[in-house]
């Protein structure tokens, strides 16, 4: 009965916040200054001209009709054209470049995520040195703005050391030259590693303080004293028993990490021209490309909404208490 | 209690077997590329081409920088420049432009124009083919044309109000006959002009929706990622020759850092640097060098011409007096550029007058100027008779180079008892106000100008063009320039042309609705190929560069 009305009351939490979004997700594009043709103006771009332009994009409907057709398209998966890249339909632009931020993203969260454990979890135990050393360097490492961090990286390793690419996904010279499936999961890869490790930086020393507090807590139970009068040894005790109590906490924090992945990433995209949903963004929003727009703060809200929702009905099956 | 703790086991094995792969792909990756000269080496110098030895177009790839996609790569339904830059390597125009912005043989090897300048004949080179094999004919042009004329697209608005008809004589001989004279049309199909095959086109049926790309150029599409790059291939049957490279590859770049980046890595060949960019730290390259082009962009300070103060010409004088442009140029623009005293670019030197009055620094004759116009200083403060003080907003994009010459303005106009507040709003705000609503007092500006000068002066100065979103945004009216305007526009010649463009010249300069700062420079980083060769307003972009420049090694 409670696991229903905790259920219930979840599915409820995410529909309000998917009705909110739907409103939000088409007003705030359009309540940025300009108009999405203001870019195009040059000195032959007659006043008629311009607003040629805004009859193709269709911004010359009166405002609740575009509402009712953003609406109509959103439940038929149809996000209209695109401004920026015209007329690639919004679709077609959120396929290409999902995939590259969920690699990004997904791979930089999944090894922060361990990382940040196994490191939060030794500095608790082992305190001392250790335990300074990693609150300090996380304490650093989270307070590094990203796109900074990004661009040292991409000047000491891409154009000083000249072991990383600087930009782009994958080398285009595969492309005229033609290579093999191997070679470009190879040049995949390798342009991966900067926006990686730019990414993870951030995530491993939240990660790290929070697996290190709540470790702390944990160790403190009785249990562990127990273990410890009974003679286990310390890695038994830590691996076997610890670490999946003081892990309750990092799956919360895994999923509020999806929000400032999807901000993130628009940083780290940028810096390193990494054709991701963060640069679509960016550039989307420089160009005032409401479709794209909508369609892509869709995608990524409702992915943070889904995350959010799985975290919580996670945390409810783990975690009896919170049913109540 | 026991079996449950066992999970926590797993997961050990589980992590310590991620980290495991993932440290393993990574040493892979990384040992498989440590032996690399360069990060990301596309084929041009080192490529496959030098192999071979003997054939002409090498396999070489060049590849540029854009900061700015295309966006819509369409013909006739083009949006940007970027999109024409693109589009001209793929589609050639009827007529082009030579060193010195005028006329020259593009698709048409000669032309003859009648008296009264209402009535062009062109005749076409008779072996282009278009890229799919089929010829390209006089139809061809016919179609193109009538196809401006029954569509409306943004930028063949006044082409195809120009054109009257144009006919086919015979496969290779195309007549137009014009609405009015206007010496300007060779030149404005140089620029904008596309030829599009019929055979193609009369299928389309949605052309703001569908686009094809066979064309007739230099080039050929292969193939366009969004954001990432456009790819385009040597056309072996251009008709002019083939490049001398195979691939140009053009990459999007969202920062100038990450193209910097790549242009000292060695990934990129040619890069075209913005305005202020420090040449210091590039030239440390041996392998970069340094290509200056004429560029038709201008540098200005535009004043609302109706509203207080500046709707008093004297206090236009004035400011332009009080303003050193020698030290803008040298700290905004680093010395990239020349001090401008026109409105029209000396590259466009056909048209340019070098006689226009040139506002030198002079801040006594612009007190004396400001006294004239019935100002006086009391307390540090310039106010008139009706007690109006003389403080005004300076409205830019805040970006570079604006919020440096702003703030050197801000420091010149201060010496002299002006205040001025700079307001820096984000650039599109910043159209909206400036473009839009005309609602500012002060701002600055550029503009790229085109081969015909009226496509620019007559929307930037006529009075008929000063409503909302109109370019006359500095709102000036003058019924001397207007009928300037008008003639310029009008006439059956160049020759006549440019006596009324150099009238409107000086007019503009004696008013001062906007005051002239500097004439640009476009300054381009290539390596990995010789032989650069660039053109007025297009720089090193321009499909003529494309057909001379050879790989190197």
């Amino acid at each position: 009965m409670a696991w229903r009305g905790y259920l219930v009351q979840r599915l409820t939490f995410f529909f309000y916040s998917f009705l909110i979004l739907l409103v939000l997700n088409f007003l705030i594009p359009r309540l940025m200054p300009g108009n999405p043709v203001s870019r195009f103006v040059n000195p032959l771009m007659s006043p008629a001209a311009q607003h040629q332009i805004l009859e193709q994009f269709g911004l010359t409907k009166p405002l609740y009709v575009q509402f009712l057709l953003y609406l109509k398209g959103v439940f038929t998966g149809n996000f209209g054209l695109s401004f920026l890249y015209y007329p690639t339909p919004v679709s077609t632009l959120i396929v290409q470049r999902l995939p590259w931020t969920l690699f990004l993203t997904g791979t930089a969260t999944v090894l922060a995520a361990l990382i940040g454990m196994v490191l939060g979890l030794l500095a608790a135990w082992k305190r001392g040195k250790v335990d300074s050393a990693a609150v300090y360097s996380s304490m650093a490492l989270r307070s590094l703005p990203t796109f900074w961090l990004g661009l040292v990286l991409l000047i000491l390793f891409g154009v000083t050391l000249k072991v990383f690419p600087t930009s782009g996904y994958f080398s285009t010279s595969l492309l005229t030259s033609g290579g093999g499936v191997l070679l470009f999961i190879q040049s995949l890869l390798y342009h991966s590693v900067l926006p990686i490790i730019t990414l993870m930086a951030y995530l491993v020393g939240g990660n790290l303080l929070i697996m290190r507090a709540s470790t702390l807590n944990t160790i403190r139970e009785d249990y562990v004293t127990t273990l410890k009068a009974f003679g286990y040894d310390d890695g038994k005790i830590v691996y076997g028993h610890v670490l999946k109590n003081a892990s309750l906490p990092m799956l919360t924090n895994i999923g509020i990490q999806m929000g400032y992945i999807v901000s993130g990433a628009v940083l780290v995209e940028t810096v390193f021209s990494y054709p991701g949903m963060g640069l679509l963004v960016y550039q989307a929003v420089l160009a005032r490309d409401y479709p794209t727009l909508q369609g892509s703060f869709f995608v990524l809200t409702l992915t943070t909404l889904v995350a959010l929702l799985v975290v919580d009905l996670l945390y409810g099956l783990l975690d009896p208490r919170v049913r109540r | 209690m026991g079996k449950k703790r066992g999970i926590g086991r797993t997961a050990l094995i589980v992590i310590v077997v991620v980290i495991v792969v993932v440290a393993a792909v990574a040493a892979v990756v990384l040992m498989t590329n440590t032996g690399k000269p360069t990060a990301s080496p596309p084929s041009n110098s080192t490529g496959t081409g030098a192999g071979t030895g003997g054939s002409s177009p090498s396999n070489a790839t060049l590849t540029t920088g854009f900061f700015e996609d295309v966006t819509s790569l369409s013909p006739v339904n083009w949006f940007t420049i970027s999109d024409l830059d693109v589009l001209q390597l793929i589609f050639n125009t009827l007529v082009e432009v030579n060193a010195s912005g005028l006329p020259a043989p593009g698709l048409a090897q000669s032309w003859t124009v009648s008296n009264n300048g209402m009535t062009y004949t062109f005749n076409l080179y008779h072996n282009i083919t278009w890229q799919d094999g089929k010829p390209l004919t006089a139809q061809d042009v016919v179609f193109t044309f009538n196809y401006w004329k029954k569509y409306h697209f943004p930028y063949y608005a006044a082409l195809s109000a120009l054109i009257q008809n144009a006919t086919a004589i015979n496969n290779y001989t195309v007549q137009v006959n014009l609405v009015h004279p206007d010496a300007g049309f060779l030149l404005d199909l140089a620029d904008l002009g596309m030829i599009i095959p019929q055979h193609i086109w009369q299928n389309i049926t949605n052309p703001f929706n569908q686009s094809n790309l066979i064309g007739d150029g230099p080039f050929q599409f292969v193939s366009r990622t969004p954001g990432v790059d456009i790819i385009l291939k040597a056309n072996p049957h251009y008709f002019l020759g083939e490049p001398h490279f195979k691939y140009l590859v053009i990459k999007i770049f969202s920062s100038v850092d990450s193209a910097l980046a790549a242009l000292e890595s060695g990934s990129v060949n040619m890069l075209e640097l913005p305005e202020g960019t420090s040449l210091t730290q590039l030239s440390s390259y041996p392998s970069i060098h340094i290509v200056d082009t004429p560029s038709t962009m201008i540098y200005y300070i535009s004043m609302n011409t109706q509203t207080f103060p500046f709707n008093n010409t004297l206090v236009r004088q004035a400011i332009a007096y009080a303003i050193n442009k020698t030290a803008i140029l040298d700290l905004a623009f680093l010395k990239q550029g020349s001090v401008a005293n026109s409105v029209i670019s000396p590259a466009l030197s056909y048209w340019y007058d070098p006689q226009v009055k040139n506002y030198t620094y002079n801040p006594s004759l612009a007190v004396q100027l400001l006294k004239e116009a019935g100002f006086s200083n009391s307390s540090g403060q310039w106010v008139n008779s009706q007690g109006q003080q003389l403080t005004f907003t300076l409205l830019i994009p805040n970006q570079a180079p604006w919020i440096e010459i702003a703030t050197i303005m801000q420091q010149e106009l201060g010496q002299i008892g002006i205040t001025v507040h700079v307001q820096a709003v984000d650039p599109t705000t910043w159209e909206n106000i400036v473009i839009g609503t005309h609602n500012y007092q002060m701002t600055l500006g550029s503009w790229r100008l085109y081969f015909d000068p009226m496509l620019f002066l007559e929307p930037s100065f006529d009075s008929n063009e000063s409503g909302p979103n109109g370019l006359n945004f500095a709102v000036f009216k003058n019924s001397t320039v207007d009928s300037l305007i008008q003639s310029a526009i009008y006439s059956p010649s160049l020759g006549t042309e440019k006596g009324y463009v150099y009238q409107i010249q000086a007019a503009v300069s004696q008013q001062v609705p906007w005051i002239m700062l500097a004439y640009g420079q476009d300054i381009w980083a290539v390596q990995g190929y010789t032989n650069w060769q660039g053109v007025p307003r297009y720089g090193l972009w321009y499909y003529t560069n494309f057909l001379s420049i050879t790989p190197t090694g």
